[in-house]
């Protein structure tokens, strides 16, 4: 072996030496059109691909000596910034003397000179040629908006991509492409950054702790400042290539590359203010304990004096809402606190990027450096993340190309401690008595800097019903992601052929992430022997993602008529995933985040995982005339989540287009510049989340029986599980008329899910197994149209004003269900809506009874069958109404008896609404005017339906929880004119989940006002400045809605069964930035 | 493409050698341990040994009051389909495994399927006495190839085969194993014998069951032990330590092993159960007996002291809830075959006699009994010392149920009434009517069994409640 490498090496050295042996040398001297010498100056020589061979620079007095490898048809190159690039056939010449022009255009317009190539997707196919449809999406658009995360900004920009965003710092927002199409796999379409998959999901196998890590948007990693544009693939044809993760859509992010030119620097920096728009109007202190009194005293008046003895103890024996100066804790209970206020806050924002690019002949590279900081206007939330991206791009010749991009962020996000069970501290301030201080009072009756949280008052405790201090929760407790991010993209074309290329692409993606949390005693109250006493948690993930892609690419023009693509690709993708997770309670201190020794042990977990998939893609594609386009390809994808049987799927997809603009009888006609009618269909398919959700797991049960060591299966191996598959047919029409300025598309499309994904379906027991993973049952669909405007109404040299609007509808609906689907069971209760999924009705939607008002009288109670006549009983009597097995009083709330029997139960729901809204826009308009440009934006929703919690939650009026001032309309007396019923603690059924919270959450949101003065350009070359604007942006400046609660923008939640429920989240605050942009 | 996880054993690479086996078999009886309170509520709630204590538990105040509906969650069976499907596992690739494990030669895999067998027929015995007709699977579950749902096969085809398990897991059964809570904590011949007398008593295969009770009588491993050994209760040794030589069955616990139950719980602490009065009254006909207070339960609060004391007549408490649950003991083969003879004609009746006689006279009670004269009173003798031996040992219920439903509920009467002696207070007339309706003395299908199974039908009686 090591002979052979040592016999190998000296070959290779002799080849070497061979090469090297009689090295011509040409020198010469390179001045400019003056005469002048340059220094500096780059000469080099090249083979007839392009190839750099060797290279030089002359020296301070322009003079250079360059060797000449003995090959043929050599050409010297030589450039200088500044001046044209001169190349001149090597003719053996003994010595060459070369003068190089001024170049005025580099000067002026490099910006301009990135190039006009005809862009071509990532089959070698132009757009002007694709089958499918695609929108494209340019970020200077939004480089006036401060925002962390990219998707914020897109919001109501891209058609039929709904977008709803989060608005605490770095959370995550849930983004769909023509609507929800799995019940149970991911329904979030794919993201590709630079033709790499870059995955936002978090893992399914990593389930502990992941409360937060939920909520932590992976696409925070990635700065704004950096992406050129983003391109949004619908349909089944366009989104081929990418297979099954981009069965849901696909987002192709491009970021910014060095242009050829000078070297450019440029910086921006934003800042901005958020304000939240007052919250609903809570009660104060003494409101809050009179209609605590009023209501136990309805209560004791339902019930009697004997049965409603526990209430009236309550009512005398609880000092938190007597009047009793002389209880120890007086002061603290006396005091009128607006909790909501109390956690709030003003927040602010502050991005400032700097990026440095350039370029020659050669190579072209751009370097970027970012740092942001977001304070968020819940107290104790914020994100600051520092990120950077190298890009380079190197030509060794006509034939070979590589380029890398690296980048790397680092983000620090801090929030508050969370579990689930655990309520939000605006939830939960929300409902905090008001006439409690946050603080103990001293003796002087001033509020000292020590929390009050009493390990139990009359609200309850953190023990029993997860009651804290909401002020020392956002001040105290700790919740800190740390994430950290490097990428590396690396790419190597090659033309094997004048028609044939080949791509190679690897990326490697790692990720780290640690989360600490921490629970300290101030904020909850408990004893040291309670499990959430001083509790911290520590969780560390680490992934690591590794893609490849080999692509070839024979693009060949036959004649004029004729022309063909093919293309070729072989993927493969490996995810790799650690993590570790640790929850203590008991930690030493209160200062002390990390578990510590000693501390008692909650919860420990570890993960670890492998995915892989793999593709092979073959597309070709036929242009007859220019006019008249087919396209088809086959994709062949395995999955390692699937069982063998099932692991290989093909997807086919076909598509076809016309051009018919360029048809000679409408271009006569010269209406329109171009007209194009796309037609294509396509399969895709969604492979089930996790590693192995298919294999059988034998998991030992300790203790075992004795001495015997106990094993069994703990999940069953699943042979059946498939792939879910999506159908979907497009049709397009694009239009470009009035001289290139109006821009339109329409679309129509219908994506059929069939073979859905069902998630923990629940066995019969007699299979002595619970639940299985997955099973594929079912069929869903999604319908809707798009359609997109822009329009240039004025260009003039001085004047510009144009227009932009998407509308876009999205129908979804379950066509067949399920057939082992297991609904949840409804439970008569207070609050609760019946959640189904029926054939027919689109998921999302709610049940639950109708509201009437209120019971006026003793009369207005008694029962009526259907057609309005009184029930009676055996004996003759009439009878009183029922909620469930109580009885109805005056001011109680009044539901409609849907089969007239005198009660209110199950059987008395009906369809209430549904979480998807009918339509979506975005539209805006901007107007330039010599150097100031307005630009506006706004957003629309429209037709959703909202359960609103928070009002179920302020509005009850059965509970200790502090409510809205709207109950102070609360019915008293009969005549009160009110929808709202009497107060009445801890009984009845005066909110059941009815249409009484379930409101139409339809907005129109201005959502962008910027306005920007740009320098002249006659004044910054003075200083050799390029470029210097000045702006000023306003986000969520007004919203027009009818919705009642703070924020008519309810996020979706996973839960299949109850899409959108308000409860309270953050709000988008209003905000205000400042800002300016620098180049030269 | 084939990912295997590091931290995981997958079902593909299991069944690769005898200790994969044995360690599935080990795992059947940790889902025994699990269904204790099936074992305790099935057997005893709807009798009259034992009444509810001061803790309301609304399902188990339901249960007692027959007062059954589908969504009460006592009435899961899925622990004994878990042990079933395990037994199935092991019936089909322990063979399998002989090729692939040297070590594991023929008769210690026939050993093992004798196990699996007796755990079998164990479950499905449990399982048609509460539930009469119940999905007879004898296939397992590895993956999801063979369909989930199954109807409902008839309790005949049940006892069928659970008999034909049991005779074949004769063969190789153990008669002895190296531990003692081997022997008596895992299957063993006498252990299939007294299974299999039960059974035969269910199907009036009265003779064979005689057959099965004499041959772990004459088996000379377990016999009666001294009722009085020294003046102290020696019959309490039974339940404290346990592993006794009168044992023939019993589910293994042991707190140095962390492997305890919740006998002390339901029994002491929180209260569900304590003795009911009707039994109370029994044992204070006979002061002799050395089975009554101090023993099977304590005179100051009528809780089942058996379970909660260290020994008779004393106040000792147990250290630790980790008390075997028995399923079968000598006392109950004499009994059995006691029932088998009175069911044989009149001329056995005084063999019957003699063998309660014997169970008395370990007792400490001197005054034998004397034959009497119909069957259903010979059977009530019978049943009526069985009572007195097995206060709170799950068999109450299945001892009058099986009484009763013979030749075509003949003495459903006797049912009602001894049902009613162990209620107290104005529910006895509903409950009376109830029983009347014989579909009522069986157990309603959990909920959601129905739901994921739509082969199945609700049990008769229940299926308006659902």
């Amino acid at each position: 072996m090591k002979v052979k490498l040592i016999l190998v090496l000296s070959l290779f050295c002799w080849v070497l030496a061979l090469r090297g042996q009689q090295p011509l040398i040409l020198r010469g001297k390179i001045t400019d059109s003056n005469g002048y010498p340059i220094p500096g100056a780059t000469v080099f020589v090249e083979n007839q691909d392009k190839r750099n061979l060797k290279g030089s620079s002359t020296d301070a007095n322009g003079n250079y000596r360059l060797e000449i490898p003995i090959l043929p048809d050599l050409t010297i190159v030589c450039s200088s910034i500044g001046y044209q690039i001169k190349r001149i056939p090597y003719t053996n010449q003994p010595s060459l003397a070369i003068t190089l022009n001024d170049d005025v255009k580099t000067l002026d317009a490099v910006v301009v000179q990135g190039g006009k190539a005809v862009e071509k997707n990532n089959l070698g196919i132009t757009y002007r040629d694709q089958v499918s449809s695609t929108q494209r999406f340019e970020m200077k658009e939004l480089e006036q908006m401060p925002f962390t995360s990219v998707e914020s900004g897109l919001q109501g920009r891209l058609a039929n991509v709904d977008i709803v965003a989060g608005a605490d710092p770095g959370s995550k927002s849930s983004i769909r492409i023509r609507g929800t199409s799995s019940l149970n796999a991911n329904s979030e379409p794919l993201i590709v950054v630079d033709g790499v998959p870059y995955p936002t999901e978090i893992s399914d196998d990593f389930n502990f702790s992941t409360a937060n890590d939920e909520d932590f948007g992976s696409l925070v990693n990635i700065s704004p400042n950096d992406i050129e544009s983003i391109e949004v693939l619908k349909d089944a044809a366009a989104t081929a290539i990418w297979g099954s993760q981009g069965a849901n859509g696909v987002l192709l992010f491009t970021t910014k590359k060095g242009k050829k030119g000078r070297t450019q620097f440029s910086f921006s920096s934003k800042l901005d203010v958020k304000k939240e728009a007052e919250h609903i109007p809570l009660l104060d202190g003494s409101q809050y304990v009179s209609l605590i009194q009023d209501g136990v005293w309805n209560t004791v008046n339902d019930l009697g004096y004997q049965n409603g003895l526990s209430y009236i103890n309550l009512l005398y024996n609880t000092n938190e809402i007597n009047f009793d100066p002389s209880w120890v804790y007086f002061d603290e209970y006396n005091q009128n606190t607006d909790w909501v206020k109390e956690v709030t806050q003003i927040g602010h924002f502050e991005d400032n990027s700097f990026s440095v690019s350039g370029g020659g002949d050669k190579a072209t590279y751009r370097v970027s450096l970012g740092y942001l900081n977001d304070i968020g206007t819940t107290k104790g939330t914020k994100f600051n993340r520092y990120n950077s991206l190298v890009s380079v791009n190197y030509r060794f010749s006509n034939k070979l190309q590589v380029s890398a991009d690296m980048s790397y962020s680092l983000s620090d996000r801090n929030s508050y401690w969370t579990e689930d069970g655990t309520g939000s501290p605006r939830g939960v301030a929300m409902n905090r008595m008001p006439n409690m201080s946050p603080w103990v009072i001293g003796d002087d009756g001033q509020a000292t800097s020590e929390y009050f949280t009493p390990r139990i008052n009359f609200q309850g405790s953190f023990a029993d019903n997860k009651l804290y201090n909401p002020l020392a929760m956002v001040n105290e407790s700790v919740n800190n992601t740390t994430g950290e991010q490097a990428r590396v993209i690396f790419r190597l074309m090659y033309n094997i052929l004048p028609d044939l290329q080949y791509t190679g692409t690897v990326g490697f993606d790692a990720r780290s992430t640690k989360n600490r949390k921490f629970l300290p005693q101030s904020v909850t109250g408990v004893l040291w022997t309670d499990p959430y006493f001083n509790r911290g948690s520590d969780m560390l993930s680490d992934d690591l993602y590794l893609n490849t892609e080999n692509k070839f690419i024979y693009n060949k023009q036959i004649s004029d008529d004729h022309q063909i693509i093919l293309s070729g690709l072989f993927q493969t993708n490996e995810a790799k995933r650690f993590s570790y997770a640790s929850e203590t309670s008991g930690n030493a201190s209160a200062s002390l985040s990390d578990p510590t020794a000693g501390a008692a042990v909650a919860n420990m977990g570890s993960g670890n995982t492998l995915t892989r998939k793999t593709a092979l893609i073959s597309n070709a594609h036929y242009t007859f005339m220019g006019k008249y386009i087919i396209n088809g390809g086959y994709r062949w994808e395995a999955n390692s989540s699937l069982g063998r049987n099932h692991r290989w799927a093909g997807f086919p997809s076909i598509g076809a287009a016309w051009q018919f603009g360029d048809e000679n009888f409408l271009k006569k006609l010269g209406i329109i510049q171009m007209g194009k009618l796309r037609l294509s269909w396509g399969k895709s398919g969604n492979a089930p989340s996790g590693a192995w959700p298919y294999l059988g797991i034998f998991q030992p049960t300790t203790p075992g029986y004795m001495d015997m060591a106990a094993i069994g299966p703990t999940s069953m191996q699943l042979e059946n599980l498939k792939w879910e598959t999506i159908t979907q047919t497009d049709v397009g029409i694009d239009l470009t008329m009035l001289d290139n300025r109006l821009n339109i598309t329409a679309e129509w499309y219908d994506r059929r899910t069939t073979d859905l994904l069902q998630k923990d379906i629940t066995l019969p027991s007699s299979t002595g197994f619970g639940k299985m993973k997955f099973y594929n049952s079912g069929e869903l669909y999604n319908k809707g149209w798009e359609f997109i405007l822009n329009y240039d109404a004025i260009k003039k040299e001085d004047f510009q004003l144009s227009f932009n609007l998407n509308v876009s509808r999205n129908r979804n609906e379950v066509v067949e269900l399920p057939d082992n689907l297991q609904f949840e069971n409804y439970e008569f209760k207070n609050g609760a809506y019946a959640h189904k999924i029926v054939e027919g009705n689109p998921i999302g939607s709610f049940y639950g009874y109708r509201y009437l008002g209120v019971y006026q009288n003793v009369d207005e109670t008694y029962a009526r069958d259907i057609n309005g006549n009184l029930i009676h009983d055996i004996n003759g009597e009439t009878t009183i109404m029922k909620n469930g097995i109580r009885k109805v009083y005056p001011g109680d709330a009044k539901y409609q008896d849907m089969d007239g029997n005198g009660v209110i139960d199950q059987y008395d729901i009906v369809y209430l609404g549904n979480a998807m809204p009918l339509f979506t826009s975005g539209a805006g308009f901007s107007i330039r005017y010599k150097s100031f440009l307005l630009t506006t934006f706004f957003h629309g929703r429209f037709g959703q339906k909202v359960v609103n919690s928070t009002r179920i939650s302020t509005e009850n009026m059965q509970g200790t929880g502090n409510q809205s001032t709207a109950v102070l309309s609360r019915w008293r007396h009969e005549g009160d004119i009110t929808d709202i019923p009497r107060a009445l603690y801890g009984e009845g059924y005066n909110y059941l989940g009815s249409d009484r919270f379930v409101e139409d959450a339809s907005f129109v949101r201005l959502k962008m006002l910027s306005l920007r003065y740009s320098l002249p350009k006659s004044f910054l070359s003075r200083y050799g400045i390029q470029r210097f604007d000045v702006f000023t942006t306003m986000q969520d400046l007004y919203t027009w809605t009818d919705y009642s609660g703070q924020d008519p923008e309810v996020s979706l939640s996973s839960n299949i069964y109850m899409l959108s429920e308000d409860k309270a989240s953050t709000p988008r605050p209003r905000r205000f930035a400042l800002g300016i942009m620098l180049n030269f | 493409m084939d990912v295997i996880p590091e931290n995981e054993q997958i079902s593909d690479l299991y069944w690769a050698n005898k200790e994969e086996v044995a360690a599935v078999l080990g795992a059947s009886y940790v889902q025994m341990q699990k269904s204790l309170q099936q074992l305790v509520v099935w057997g005893e709630a709807r009798g009259n040994g034992l009444a509810l204590g001061g803790f309301v538990d609304v399902d188990l105040q339901r249960f007692k009051l027959f007062d059954l509906t589908p969504s009460n969650e006592l009435v899961k069976w899925g622990n004994f389909y878990t042990i079933i499907n395990y037994a199935n596992m092991v019936i089909k690739y322990a063979p399998e495994v002989v090729a692939k494990d040297p070590s594991f030669s023929e008769p210690i895999m026939q050993s093992y399927l004798s196990e699996a067998y007796f755990l079998r027929a164990l479950s499905y015995f449990y399982l048609a006495r509460n539930f009469r007709d119940v999905p007879l699977i004898l296939e397992p579950y590895m993956n999801d190839q063979a369909s989930f749902e199954m109807e409902k096969s008839t309790q005949e085809a049940v006892f069928n085969q659970i008999i034909t398990d049991l005779e074949g897991a004769l063969e190789y059964s153990k008669e002895v194993w190296p531990t003692e809570w081997e022997t008596k904590g895992r299957s063993t011949k006498w252990a299939i014998y007294a299974t299999l007398a039960d059974v035969y008593l269910w199907t009036a295969q009265y003779d064979k069951a005689i057959i099965a009770c004499n041959a772990v009588i004459n088996s000379g491993r377990v016999g009666l032990i001294a009722g009085k050994v020294n003046s102290k209760n020696n019959w309490y040794t039974i339940f404290n330590p346990g592993n006794s030589n009168e044992s023939i069955f019993e589910i293994q616990f042991d707190n140095t092993k962390n492997q305890t139950n919740s006998l002390v719980s339901w029994f002491g602490s929180s209260y569900n159960w304590v003795i009911s009065p009707y039994m109370v009254t029994a044992f204070e006909w006979n002061s002799e007996d050395i089975r009554g207070a101090g023993a099977t339960y304590s005179q100051a609060d009528y809780k089942v002291w058996k379970y909660l004391g260290a020994e008779a007549g004393t106040g000792v408490p147990r250290t630790y809830s980790d008390q075997n649950w028995i399923i079968y003991r000598m006392a109950d083969i004499y009994l059995m075959k006691a029932e088998a003879l009175v069911m044989k004609g009149a001329s056995y009746y005084t063999d019957a006699t003699e063998l309660v006689n014997t169970i008395r006279a370990r007792a400490g009670i001197s005054q034998p009994l004397s034959p009497l004269s119909t069957e259903i009173e010979m059977l009530d003798q019978v049943l009526h010392e069985k009572a007195l031996e097995f206060v709170g040992e799950g068999k109450r219920w299945y001892d009058l149920l099986r009484v009763a439903q013979r030749n075509n509920y003949v003495y459903k009467d006797y049912l009602i009434n001894q049902v009613l002696l162990g209620i107290s207070g104005g529910s006895a007339p509903v409950i009376r009517s109830k029983l009347l309706n014989v579909n009522s003395h069986y157990l309603p299908i959990y909920i959601d069994e129905l739901q994921a199974n739509s082969l199945l039908e609700q049990n008769p009686y229940y299926d308006n409640l659902n």
